[in-house]
């Protein structure tokens, strides 16, 4: 028999074959997991990516307002208690101990703050959200 | 109706043709299962994209077929291992549905008769090692051409047609002993 006859015939004995059916298991184990892929989307916290446009944009408002106020309200403060009227002990007290801490903690609870942003952002990526983008 | 019951009936369209696929590549009804599986859940994360699209049978087929191949390609090793040795026949195979259904099915005794065949036929063909089984597969139900074959699995032509023809002719002995072919 040449290979083309071996081919032909194999070929015709395999196209009779009926394709076997899915086992009556498959469809509940992947609507179970469907059902918890669901479940796992709705119970998982709104991060920010998931809020509605306006409050997104709202936030960033509030946060550059916040990030403003220290970065402009502190050398005003500083020069106001420099300049304000009475005790001169307020003003030494500001310079010798306040203003050198001052620009020091701004950048540590900055660098602490991204930290833990980044921190929880991990550890919901890891540990709560599915891999994947749903339909919730 | 909901995303989910949408889904459900995308699913249970689309099932049988998903499993057979996987199952003729890996040959075992469980690991089949298991890729049915994740085929259906990476179906489920772009369902938006996939509900009423005409490709959506191609694209399942293909990603079942790429899950069973990357399947089988974490055993490789063995599979060369034990390609060098003899394997009984219906060894490794785990038909049981397909032949359930067969015998569960009242037919006149010639149907009986080409059902128990194709059975064997079956079980022959899952029961090859998956160096000969895979492209067989590729070959007579994918209707790929041997440089096809040769390419997604990373082989020379010369091999795939050599375990092909190997194949065919351990499918053949089969046959002849159950009459399949006439």
């Amino acid at each position: 028999m040449s290979s083309a006859d071996l081919e032909r015939e194999i070929d015709l004995a395999l196209q009779r074959l009926p394709a076997p059916r899915a086992p009556r298991t498959l469809a509940p184990r992947v609507m179970q997991a469907v059902a918890a892929r669901v479940y796992a989307v709705a119970a998982a916290p709104a991060g920010w990516r998931r809020w509605p446009p306006v409050w997104r944009a709202l936030g960033l408002v509030v946060a550059c307002s916040i990030v403003a106020a220290i970065v402009v309200g502190v050398p005003l403060l500083s020069s106001y208690v420099e300049n304000m009227a009475g005790p001169r002990a307020v003003a030494d007290l500001w310079e010798m101990f306040a203003a050198p801490l001052v620009a020091p903690a701004l950048v540590v609870v900055t660098v602490m703050c991204t930290a833990a942003a980044l921190l929880l952002a991990a550890l919901k990526h890891i540990a709560w959200e599915p891999q994947w983008t749903s339909h919730s | 109706m909901t995303d989910v019951q949408r889904f459900e009936a995308f699913l249970l369209a689309h099932q049988d043709m998903v499993f057979a696929t996987a199952v003729r590549l890996v040959g075992r009804s469980a690991e089949a299962e298991d890729i049915a599986q994740t085929t259906f859940l990476k179906a489920w994360e772009r369902f938006d994209e996939l509900q009423d699209n005409p490709a959506a049978t191609g694209w399942l087929k293909t990603v079942a077929t790429n899950l069973s191949l990357n399947h089988l390609s974490r055993y490789r090793s063995r599979w060369r291992f034990f390609s060098e040795l003899t394997r009984e026949p219906g060894a490794g195979d785990d038909s049981q549905p397909f032949e359930g259904r067969l015998a569960a099915e009242g037919r006149s005794d010639d149907a009986v008769m080409e059902a128990e065949e194709l059975a064997e036929l079956e079980r022959a063909l899952r029961a090859l090692p998956p160096h000969q089984r895979v492209p067989i597969v590729l070959f007579h139900f994918d209707r790929k051409s041997y440089d096809e074959i040769a390419s997604r699995l990373g082989v020379s032509v010369a091999k795939i047609k050599t375990d092909i023809h190997r194949g065919r002719l351990a499918l053949r002995a089969v046959l002849e002993g159950t009459h399949v072919i006439r």
